[in-house]
């Protein structure tokens, strides 16, 4: 009768768990190409000589362009894939595996098995999202950048990152868990790709349709419509990143709700 | 020890007591009951036969006693301990409790193809808090303890099956619950199961295992039900099945044999005479215990896979 555990798996062993079945599943290997691929396209400027001659001149704004048309636009166009491939691979194990039904023994059900899946890609998202910045920081002083970082929209622009990553990577385990094929899952990443890189370029209120947009409605700057300066900085825009929260809590809080009433 | 933990809990003391009972149970899909009043009793100490057509409400029934799934009726206990319909915060405690006593295999096996043996054992040592000697000895049952390192995508569907019973019983339970645990597996396959189970019924756990085919699981059991529709066929001992068939009358003569099914002895002299009449020679009359598989086919009126 001895080491039967009958309490529930706290959600931190639950995470725990999370990590040794993610063994073999190539997260760290996809994480890493996507990062490469992001600090390669971001970094593109710094590849320009003309534009490393006038790297510190007040009308480059390197610090300002590197985020909005190197590192944003980046992010908007492979985030959506990442968090396709990401949520897939951990749902299709549970799929594969009968893992439900075992989780569910154990107390854990589907929308809380979901959960903690997201919590435990939490960290990697947050890793990689500061080595992608950090690359490009470092990548820019190395290429003679002196001026100053301006931080406060760095920082910023990092946590709407990790936010929207997170967002929708759950979106997405919510329909790797609803939808076996993982093709459907893919396709609506690849889609979500060119939505965030349109969003972009579009007007403002066209980024707060889709989940994707938010990349593009969280930047702190804008493309300036006079033409003093190319670029200008905005206001943080809290408004449009507390609505992406609270719309996406709400529907992830849903999504966990319907999942876990479905009869394995 | 195991047997006066379970007596004290349910507060009976005869002998054979049952480690499952179940009445009036009962799931409904919208209109259709895939399981319908059903009244189990599995005896403690049994090889506990589940026997049914494709789509009968095997695994519904099996998911229900699981706390898998809410049944819409009717009432279940385990173990001595009534299980609720789950909806109570109450109660939940002690359903826990009582599910940790329970080993289970539902459907497929519960077991992840991109790790090892070894590593699908350490998820379940995790979330069981299993010692190292438990995870040892249940790969040891199974036979498996070689194969820990090989890939689980790379095992046949015997020794997947193998690694879902290994960690099934892991945590040594007093009841398990086996769905369709040779289905798929070849002769050899299914006899290893059937040594498997034996082995573990000398132990003293009890186990209900369930298959549409009553030759896969036939030798391993004692007592069994049979189920069609979710409805109740036929429960008690093989023994019992047997007897509740009347033999089949066989009768020969010139133009050759003449089966007659469910010819009760007091006809006997009628169908005779009968055929004397007829004009027949009769050189032989006598009775032949049906099959097994043919009482199943009569009581679930399905041929071929029962
Ligand atoms: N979640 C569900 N929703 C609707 N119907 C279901 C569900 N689960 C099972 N069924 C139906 O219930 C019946 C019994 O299924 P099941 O218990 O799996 O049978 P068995 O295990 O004996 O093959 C089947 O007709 C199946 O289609
Ligand atoms: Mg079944």
């Amino acid at each position: 009768m001895s080491g039967r555990s009958t309490s529930l798996p706290g959600f931190g062993k639950a995470v725990r768990l999370e990590y040794a079945k993610m063994r073999r599943l190539r997260t760290s290997l996809v994480l890493g190409a996507v990062l490469l691929a992001t600090i390669l396209f971001g970094t593109m400027q710094l590849f320009d000589a003309d534009h490393r001659a006038r790297i510190n001149e007040p009308n480059t704004m390197h610090w300002e362009f590197l985020l909005l048309t190197g590192y944003s636009s980046t992010k908007a166009l492979f985030m959506p894939l990442l968090a396709a491939v990401l949520a897939s691979r951990q749902v299709d194990i549970e799929h594969h595996g009968n893992g439900w039904l075992r989780t569910s023994m154990f107390g854990v059900t589907p929308g809380r098995l979901c959960t903690v899946k997201l919590l435990a890609l939490m960290p990697l998202v947050v890793l990689s999202t500061v080595v992608e910045m950090s690359v490009l920081v470092l990548a820019s002083r190395a290429a003679g950048a002196t001026t100053p970082l301006p931080w406060v929209q760095w920082l910023w622009y990092g946590a709407v990152v990790v936010i929207v990553t997170l967002g929708v990577v759950g979106l997405h385990l919510w329909l790797a868990a609803r939808v076996e094929s993982q093709l459907v899952g893919l396709g609506v990443g690849v889609l979500g790709g060119f939505l965030g890189f349109f969003s972009m370029l579009m007007p403002p209120w066209f980024a707060h349709l889709t989940p994707w947009g938010y990349l593009a409605a969280g930047l702190p700057y804008q493309l300036s419509p006079t033409g003093d300066a190319p670029l200008i900085a905005i206001p943080l825009p809290w408004g449009s990143m507390a609505l992406f929260c609270c719309v996406m809590l709400g529907v992830l809080a849903l999504a966990r709700v319907r999942l876990d009433r479905v009869e394995i | 020890m195991r047997e006066a933990e379970v007596r004290r809990e349910s507060g009976r003391d005869c002998g054979a007591m049952d480690i499952i009972t179940t009445q009036g149970l009962t799931k409904a899909y919208g209109a259709t009951r895939v399981v319908d009043g059903l009244d189990l009793r599995v005896p403690q100490g049994s090889v506990f036969g589940f026997l049914g057509p494709n789509g009968s409400g095997k695994s519904t029934t099996m998911k229900m006693l699981l706390s898998l799934v809410r049944p819409t009726n009717g009432s279940i206990e385990v173990l001595g301990t009534p299980m609720g319909r789950g909806n109570g915060d109450g109660d939940r405690g002690t359903r826990r409790r009582v599910l940790g006593r329970i080993g289970s295999l539902i459907e497929a096996p519960s077991v992840y193809p991109h790790l090892t043996g070894n590593e699908n054992m350490r998820i379940q040592q995790m979330i069981l808090g299993l010692t190292e000697a438990q995870v040892r000895r249940a790969l040891e049952i199974v036979r498996l303890d070689t194969a820990g390192q090989k890939l689980v995508k790379q095992y046949s569907l015997g020794m997947k099956q193998r690694l879902g019973i290994a960690m099934a019983i892991a945590h040594q339970p007093e009841l398990l619950i086996l769905d369709e645990p040779t289905n798929g597996l070849d002769p050899a396959g299914i006899e290893e199961i059937r040594e498997l189970l034996l082995e573990l019924a000398g132990e003293g756990v009890t186990i209900m295992v369930s298959s549409h085919q009553l030759a896969e699981i036939e030798r391993m059991i004692d007592t069994l039900a049979v189920i069609d529709h979710g409805r109740l066929m036929f429960q008690g001992t093989k023994a019992e099945l047997f007897q509740q068939a009347t033999p089949d009358l066989l009768i020969t003569t010139d133009a050759g044999v003449v089966r007659r099914r469910d010819v009760p002895a007091d006809a006997t002299p009628y169908v005779v005479t009968e055929l004397v009449r007829a004009g027949a020679r009769i050189h032989e009359v006598r009775r032949e215990q049906q099959t097994l598989e043919d009482i199943f086919i009569e009581l679930t009126g399905r041929g071929g896979a029962l």
